[in-house]
């Protein structure tokens, strides 16, 4: 517990620190607007001020003196000092792109920009005439354990203390113990400054002292033991070039002499921890952060239901303590109980992992003014359900799609200021990102009122593309889903904002590959939404069981597409490429079970599951269907070893042990090329 | 060995505050706020207090002026702990009723050095 090592320590500040960049981000972006309240301004103060201290502390120098730059800035900006304009903040948020580079790097790397923002802020900032020289910009960590053995001093001190010293918690006994523990000490305590008993008061400090220290120890840290109190005494300290060993003699001269008796402290240990400067180098910088923070609520829930867990098996177990038959209502009663009790244990747990949208939502609104800013365009950002809790695997990896999916709505959806004023709408365009759980999906739309997707010239380059038939009669829905067909892009003028829109495909993917599915509505002239529907967590999963040769699989029901009887099925074994099989007007590669894993025994292979991984269809085929279930994934690779075409284990209700299929492995392109 | 009081609304920085200090022998009891270091004083006997100024809620100097008025911790150190070191700052520091004050970033080994300069 307390040999924590410093890299934990450093990983949970940059964790903080993100925390911190996002408030920050937040904040920079809510400055921009007209009215700006103190505690904001406050906040985000304390969030730059915050990175500044524990990046020091923590060994990111560069981080730290970016942000104390940053700071100064926006310190000004609190106290009035500096009126808050629009260049400012987006200098600020430029610099905040670096410390997150910064941070992300893990102090290891120096960046290009990093000094020219530096000096850019510190232009942005007023400079005053008194300003007092600013110790606090030197965060480089100070120098410490100087080899150097100096040569032996002594000095003269001259203590006088005002009489309420002790006062803020200091005592000239401490004082004088450090100077003991230094060098030589003699002492010479003038007691003739103490009052009559009746007068004296134990809170105030009467005695002054006059001592000798013999010491290597320099001035500067000889002055420094007495920091604290420069205001509260008057104190000289001098040096007295006499042989050490006159020293005494010359104290010995004055009136009383009281050998200093206190104890000379320990020195500290020095198992204190390595200086944090000494950052080892860690090859790469993830930004998924491996670590969770959990609310206290969520702890506690859990404590509770193990509490309810351990009450309910005693019950049980009281119930066969004794010689009497087992009653077997009682018996069901607590089973039921337990049965309660494990299902909200499990949904207590699986809360651990969930996280709110806000924390994916938070990076947007800046990609949202970045973007309108670029494309001339005003964009009123909604956001609602923030709160909405989703697990962490699946909020990480949604990002990306999540972000692509807003940059296409304001690049492509919404119209630009004439556009807009022509077709009637309010010059300010609108991009809503909502979220709520609907069972047990999370839903994420992202909407705008921008011009909606133009069915007809998308049917016109699908056709031209060579992706749909001209006879081919589809709805406009179908004609909207289009876009998310591969390497499908409508994008008259490829801009910079959306790249070559490939992307649509490549989101549906990532969606898909974390089990969720993606629709899209549009009405021209109006706009668009895309509703996303996601899993609420990786780990439990909507499985179809099957069975080949008397043994049992599960696939994952996400991506099944149908099931057939093989007698219905057109089967051509082709010589070099397997069999294949007729589906929907095409030829669709077969893998039997069986054959493909290897396992003994006898079956039909009587029907065929087509399955979709990756945009490719593929059938499998086997014996029996089983029916559905909703499966606890278990890694193979943590019990056992990693199986092609198996993506886990799951124990199901008799105990036993069913392997889930892995589609994407088991493809036949897949196949071909591990084979090679 | 002592029982010291950290206040830092940073939960890195209190770890290796804490960290630092165990490392010494020390007694360490951790607050993030000014109204929670109050708190804490209060259910604990603290000998020593190291406290950040920049807080949310309470801040460090007001939370050290309540403390100081209070009989038990008149006398009490109570050290600030700041990546401010302006004269300005040590005289609001002083103001407050703060024993002295040690700058972030700090080193470990000066950190417990600095601080035996207050506790018995």
């Amino acid at each position: 517990m307390d040999e924590m090592d410093l890299e934990e320590l450093k990983e949970m500040f940059l964790e903080e620190c993100r925390e911190h960049v996002d408030t920050l981000e937040r904040g920079f972006l809510e400055m921009s607007q007209a009215e700006q309240s103190v505690d904001l301004l406050n906040e985000v103060f304390r969030a730059a001020h915050s990175i500044k201290g524990g990046g020091a502390t923590f060994g990111f120098a560069d981080l730290a003196e970016l942000t104390h730059h940053m700071e100064t800035l926006l310190d000004q900006m609190r106290s009035g000092e500096k009126p808050i304009e629009e260049a400012d903040v987006e200098l600020l948020l430029e610099s905040l792109d670096v410390v997150r580079e910064l941070m992300e790097s893990l102090g290891n790397d120096d960046h290009p920009q990093r000094l020219i923002l530096q000096e850019r802020l510190e232009k942005a900032v007023v400079k005053s005439d008194n300003a007092e020289t600013d110790e606090s910009a030197k965060t480089a960590p100070t120098e410490q354990n100087e080899t150097v053995v100096a040569e032996k001093r002594s000095w003269l001190i001259h203590f006088q203390p005002k009489l309420e010293l002790m006062q803020r918690g200091n005592d000239p006994l401490l004082m004088i113990r450090e100077l003991q523990r230094i060098g030589e000490l003699q002492l010479d305590i003038d007691f003739s400054a103490l009052p009559p008993w009746e007068n004296y008061d134990a809170k105030l400090c009467y005695l002054p002292w006059n001592a000798t220290l013999t010491t290597s120890t320099s001035e500067d840290d000889i002055h420094e033991i007495f920091e604290w109190v420069e205001f509260d005494c008057d104190i000289t300290i001098t040096e007295v070039s006499v042989e050490p060993e006159n020293v005494e003699d010359l104290v010995a001269s004055a009136d009383s002499v009281l050998p200093a008796t206190l104890p000379a402290p320990q020195p500290p240990k020095s198992s204190s921890p390595p200086a944090a400067q000494a950052a080892k180098p860690k090859p790469a910088a993830s930004t998924e952060s491996s670590s969770i923070r959990v609310s206290i609520d969520k702890v506690n829930q859990l404590i509770n239901m193990v509490g309810e867990l351990v009450i309910t098996q005693s019950m049980l177990s009281g119930l066969t303590k004794t010689d009497e038959p087992i009653d077997p209502d009682q018996l069901r009663d607590r089973l039921a109980e337990l049965e309660r009790n494990t299902r909200q244990l499990q949904e207590s747990v699986m809360r651990v992992r969930m996280l709110p949208m806000s924390t994916g939502f938070a990076r947007l609104p800046r990609l949202v003014r970045d973007l309108s800013k670029k494309l001339d365009k005003t964009v009123n950002l909604v956001v609602e359900g923030a709160e909405t809790e989703i697990d962490k695997t699946v909020l990480e990896q949604m990002m990306d799609p999540l972000v692509h999916l807003v940059r296409n709505a304001v690049d492509h959806g919404l119209e630009t200021h004439q556009e807009r004023l022509e077709a009637g709408k309010p010059k300010e365009g609108e991009l809503k990102l909502s979220a709520y759980h609907k069972s047990s999906s999370v839903i994420i739309e992202i909407s705008d009122d921008g011009k909606g997707i133009d069915a007809q010239r998308i049917l016109a380059k699908a056709i031209e593309r060579g992706i749909v038939d001209p006879d081919d009669n589809l709805s406009e829905a179908e004609i909207h889903r289009l876009i998310f067909a591969p390497g499908f892009s409508t994008a008259e003028v490829v801009s910079d904002v959306s790249g070559r829109g490939v992307g649509m495909d490549v989101v549906r993917r990532n969606i898909l590959d974390l089990g969720g599915q993606v629709d899209l509505h549009s009405v021209l002239g109006t706009g668009t939404c895309v509703t996303i529907q996601l899993p609420l967590t990786l780990a439990i999963l909507d499985g179809q069981l099957i069975s080949s040769s008397g043994e049992v699989f599960v696939i994952p029901l996400a991506s099944i597409i149908e099931t057939l009887e093989v007698s219905v099925c057109n089967i051509s074994s082709l010589p070099r490429s397997g069999a294949v099989f007729e589906f929907r007007d095409q030829y669709l590669p077969l893998i039997y079970l069986k054959s493909e894993l290897d396992l003994p025994g006898e079956g039909s292979e009587a029907l065929i599951v087509v399955i979709e991984s990756n945009g490719r269809l593929f059938g499998i085929a086997f014996d029996q269907v089983l029916g559905q279930q909703q499966i606890v994934i278990k890694a193979l690779e943590d019990n056992y070893q990693a199986v092609r075409g198996i993506a886990g284990a799951t124990i199901m209700s008799d105990g036993s042990v069913a392997l889930i299929l892995d589609p994407a492995a088991l493809a036949p392109e897949v196949r071909a090329n591990s084979a090679a | 060995m002592a029982t010291i009081l950290t206040v830092d609304d940073s939960a890195s920085m209190r770890q290796m505050l804490a960290f630092t200090l165990r490392s010494a022998g020390h007694e360490v009891v951790e607050a993030c706020d000014g109204i929670d270091g109050i708190a804490k004083a209060s259910e604990n006997a603290v000998d020593a207090m190291i406290v950040d100024i920049n807080m949310p809620r309470m801040d460090g100097l007001t939370m050290i002026r309540e403390l100081r008025n209070k009989p038990s911790y008149a006398h009490t150190p109570m050290l600030v702990l700041t990546t401010e070191s302006g004269t300005e700052k040590k005289l609001a520091g002083r103001e407050a009723g703060a024993t002295g004050w040690m700058i972030k970033p700090f080193n470990p080994e000066k950190l417990l050095q600095t601080l035996q300069r207050v506790i018995d």
